[in-house]
């Protein structure tokens, strides 16, 4: 599926897919900052 | 192959290996004991009673599980015309097989709760050994009396496990089991065992006392035993603790009270000799032949009884440009320890100290060939 | 590699060809049959070591190898192999499957999903370098407990990015797989009508995400203890080395959830379509999945009952150990209630299936009386507990993986794999694996400790015995290697739904499937759906 020939519902599940990983990331991301300051 | 073939072939390898492994349970297989050790301790006791429950409960739902499974794989199987049922579930037995394990765990819990409390008593003892873990030695000191032993993998066992050593292992009496200075306890008698360590983590465990419990460094950790038979007991580090983990059993021999006693005046009787052993000038050939004896017994399973180390990970002593040079740098090294090299200051006294350095500095190519005294090593404490 | 019927889809984007097919491969079967192809190659990298070991424990004396290659021998190949075998070859399998089962085109971030895959071959380049590195490989453990693992030469900060770079590319995957099924589920696949190997991988996706970092920042510490002077873990320092342990196990229990939930996923899906049956009590897999993941993170501490907790923490982590049977064994008897009245066939994905339902149930009884912590102050560090995570790790999860493996092989190929050398493989692979691992527990009992590269001689018989079971189990998985390469090449022509009893949204497609799974979504019905 190239970017450029995607519809605008593809669009919005690309959209909704990179929300959710981001959100995902972060709270990993936060797991492991927040664990290291907890001992810090 | 046909799949009947198939199955013949399966049937004969399943067959012979039942065969196999219940020949080789019912004939011992050596003389190793199949079961946890019932140990000489009440702690023991208890927690092999405790042990066998388990088992036997496991078994029993092992038993009524595995015949339901094997009567459903024989009997509800597409070659004996087995129809699928069609249902998908059933409240009540799913209910049932969560209540009734529910039931089994707790009356599980309650006999391991009783040990565990029964266990973790470790006050009102009578004496107190401190044990502490090096790499790859064990250190005891017994608290009320002022004795300390160090407790080495023997020289036997030390010979033959060395790599292409020529030595049968099963030459050896208690390969790997045994120490060159055994620990002694008096029997009936409340002991507090504190474990520590100087180094990395290792864990005391001699499965007789019926418990094991990690030797950390920085922490001391509180055990007790009573031991109530007299007899030889032999353990092993049980926390990976590098190289030579494997290599540093524990034997405690449980005797009476008044052996007991009769031990430790001899024990006490020994370090004042050795104490007055270190005030005294020693020749170069008394030097030598004791230093070689605390070579092989603190230095070799590092430097190698070759002293060429091991590339990589423990230098070479034979032509190293600190055995060579000044006498006072290479005390200050041992005395101190570097990296990995263990500080040798509280493991060994001021003679072995000089035999060790004199013994190092004659050896192999090296060309320092002088001597240290006793009195040297203590002037760089 | 055969695609044989391509269909071309409305996007007319081609098949890429060449090395660049899958380098920079987007497409979720391509990706997952390289996380296979490379779990299969680890799985023999570490089986290697294993091999080593044995050789080694055959008789008593030192043969072939030093202690601290020894130890670096034990360390690597659990490294290798959990990391490197086991979760790739999980990710594999949800890579291949969840897509068609939610009936989705592909993965919902195809070009993060190839990220993910190829972090993998330069993680295990950066661990396996070590072997050629001043103080040689790591020789402290898997577990890498301080102060021992701080000993280690120059390669310790490689082990550390390796170990980092693991966890990155779990994460990644981890945040795919639910983005895919939160998102790019067909219209009517509700929560309740997944398939329950869809269920575990979220569960386990979960489960990645909260303890990966865990792990991240514990090795993170470790670093810095190294080389920049902090003391987290070191008590001269004011630290604890204690601590390590905690926040590793923090990981390491969940780890194990993540490592055996796929397989529960695995022969859920098995054997309702062997016994062509549904699988009994769906809704109470879920919710025993559920429960198993979140108890897995209380229970840390069983795997430490030796360093001195407070009895109040001993009696805690005890209980709630114990209450994790529960739900494992609903799970079984769930299994168990699915075959009964069943129609059962034997083929080679199901034998593997039960011999999971045995083994596992088998490692579970050793896991509730480990849990007793007065007992497993005898236990802990034997050859008891050797025993114990190999029946759990290898009969019942390698087991799994490979009933996957036999049961999804014809849809992925086209061909029906070789059934007699499948149960040639199951049979040796069965035997062997008991040979090589029950008599552990004797010698454990008996008291030997594990991570030990010799012992003493009353230990011998039994371990040579092992030994033999182990070399034939290495050997038996060659054939797994044969079957596999022989099915790819041709072999009988298998049908869209390749089991009589098989359901679900994977088995509406043609076999092979086309190169993006489903361009126009299904619709499932309640009737449809695979419950």
């Amino acid at each position: 599926m190239s970017d450029d020939k995607q519809t605008a519902a593809e669009k919005e599940l690309a959209a909704k897919n990179m929300r959710l990983a981001i959100i995902l990331g972060l709270v990993a991301l936060g797991f492991y900052i927040g664990f290291i300051l907890y001992y810090v | 192959m046909s799949v009947d073939k198939l199955k013949q072939a399966v049937l004969g390898m399943v067959t012979v290996s039942l065969l196999l492994a219940s020949g080789a349970v019912f004939a011992g297989l050596g003389d190793m004991p199949l079961n946890l050790t019932q140990g000489v301790t009440e702690t023991s006791q208890r927690v092999y009673d405790l042990h066998m429950t388990i088992l036997y409960i496991v078994t029993v739902i092992g038993v009524i599980v595995f015949s339901v499974m094997c009567w459903s794989i024989f009997h509800h199987r597409k070659s004996k015309g087995a129809v699928a049922a069609q249902f998908h579930h059933s409240t009540a037995a799913e209910i049932a097989w969560t209540i009734i394990p529910i039931i089994i765990l707790v009356a599980m819990a309650v006999p391991a709760t009783k040990t565990l409390i029964f266990m973790e008593q470790t006050g009102d003892a009578e004496m107190t050994l401190k044990v502490t873990g090096y790499q790859w030695k064990w250190k005891y000191d017994y608290m009320d009396e002022g004795v300390t032993v160090w407790s080495a993998l023997d020289q036997d066992s030390n010979n033959a496990r060395q790599r292409d050593s020529g030595i049968s292992p099963d030459s050896v009496e208690n390969y790997l089991l045994d120490v060159d200075n055994p620990i002694v306890l008096p029997i009936n008698t409340k002991i507090r065992i504190l474990t520590t360590a100087a180094d990395v983590i290792h864990a005391w465990w001699v499965p007789a006392l019926g418990w094991k419990r990690d030797a950390i460094p920085g922490f001391i950790n509180d055990n007790w035993t009573n031991i109530k038979e007299p007899g030889v007991y032999r353990g092993q580090c049980a926390e990976l603790c590098g190289k030579d983990h494997g290599f540093m059993p524990i034997v405690v021999h449980a005797v009476s009270q008044e052996e007991y006693v009769a031990w430790i005046d001899e024990q006490k009787a020994a370090q004042l000799a050795a104490a007055s052993g270190a005030n005294r000038e020693w020749s170069k050939e008394e030097l030598l032949s004791q230093g070689e004896k605390v070579y092989a017994a603190n230095c070799a399973s590092c430097h190698q009884a070759t002293g060429n180390g091991v590339d990589g990970l423990f230098p070479a002593l034979n032509g190293s440009s600190i055995v060579n040079g000044p006498a006072s740098d290479m005390i200050h090294l041992i005395l101190n320890g570097k990296n990995l090299m263990p500080a040798f200051k509280e493991q060994l006294n001021d003679a072995d100290l000089a035999a060790v350095i004199t013994h190092e500095r004659n050896s192999w190519d090296n060309t320092a060939k002088d001597i240290v005294q006793p009195a040297d090593v203590k002037a760089a404490r | 590699m055969s695609y044989a019927a391509v269909h071309d889809d409305e996007h007319h984007d081609h098949k890429p060809t060449g090395i660049g097919r899958w380098l920079f491969s987007t497409n979720h079967k391509d990706i997952g049959t390289m996380y296979l192809v490379f779990a299969l190659i680890m799985f023999f990298i570490g089986g290697a070591m294993a091999m080593v070991i044995r050789a080694e424990l055959f008789q008593p004396g030192l043969q072939y190898v030093d202690p601290q290659f020894f130890n670096s021998m034990t360390t690597v190949h659990a490294l290798v192999m959990i990391f490197g075998a086991v979760m790739p070859a999980g990710v594999g399998l949800a890579n291949w499957m969840i897509p068609m089962m939610v009936g989705a085109p592909d993965m919902a971030m195809p070009r993060m999903n190839n990220m993910s895959f190829w972090i993998l071959p330069f993680a295990f380049t950066l661990l396996l370098s070590t072997f050629f590195m001043q103080g040689g490989a790591p020789a402290g453990g898997w577990t890498m407990y301080p102060p021992l693992v701080l000993q280690l030469g120059d390669g310790l900060p490689f082990l550390i990015f390796a170990v980092h770079f693991l966890g990155l590319s779990s994460i990644m995957g981890a945040i795919n797989i639910i983005a895919t099924v939160f998102n790019m589920r067909a219209p009517g696949m509700t929560f309740m009508r997944l398939p329950l190997f869809v269920w575990t991988w979220i569960i386990t996706a979960f489960l990645l995400i909260a303890a990966m970092p865990v792990l991240a920042g514990g090795v993170t510490m470790l670093l810095t203890d190294k080389f920049f002077g902090t003391a987290f873990f070191d008590a001269a320092g004011g630290g604890d080395p204690v601590m390590f342990q905690h926040v590793f196990w923090f990981f390491g229990h969940p780890e194990v959830y993540i490592l055996v939930l796929p397989s529960f996923g695995i022969i859920s899906q098995i054997i309702p379509t062997f016994a062509r049956k549904p699988l009994f009590g769906y809704a109470s897999m879920v919710y025993a999945t559920a429960s198993i993941a979140f108890l897995s993170f209380f229970v840390w501490a069983h795997h430490m009952f030796t360093v001195g907790m407070p009895l109040a923490g001993e009696l805690f982590f005890m209980y709630a150990t114990m209450a994790i049977a529960v739900p494992t064994g609903v799970k079984v008897f769930n299994w168990t209630a699915t075959m009964w009245k069943g129609s059962m066939t034997f083929e080679t994905p199901m034998l593997f299936a039960i011999g999971v339902l045995f083994m596992f149930t088998l490692g579970g009884f050793t896991g509730l009386m480990m849990g007793i912590t007065p007992v497993d102050f005898q236990y802990h560090d034997t050859y008891f507990i050797v025993a114990h995570f190999h029946y759990v790790l290898v009969p019942g999860i390698v087991f799994g993986i490979i009933s996957g493996v036999y049961y999804w092989l014809p849809k992925w190929t086209g061909h029906m794999y070789d059934e007699t050398l499948g149960k040639w493989h199951f049979w040796t692979s069965t035997i062997s694996v008991n040979i090589l691992f029950f008599p552990m527990h004797f010698l454990g009992l008996a008291g030997m400790p594990r991570r030990i590269p010799d012992y003493n001689t009353q230990f011998t018989d039994w371990n040579q015995i092992i030994s033999i079971g182990g070399f034939a189990f290495g050997l038996s998985q060659l054939l797994l290697v044969w079957v596999v390469i022989k099915c790819v090449r041709g072999g009988e022509k298998a049908t869209d739904q390749v089991w009589e009893g098989a359901h679900g949204l994977e088995f509406t497609l043609s076999s092979p499937p086309p190169f993006h799974s489903f361009t126009t979504p299904p619709e499932v019905t309640d009737a449809t759906a695979h419950s």
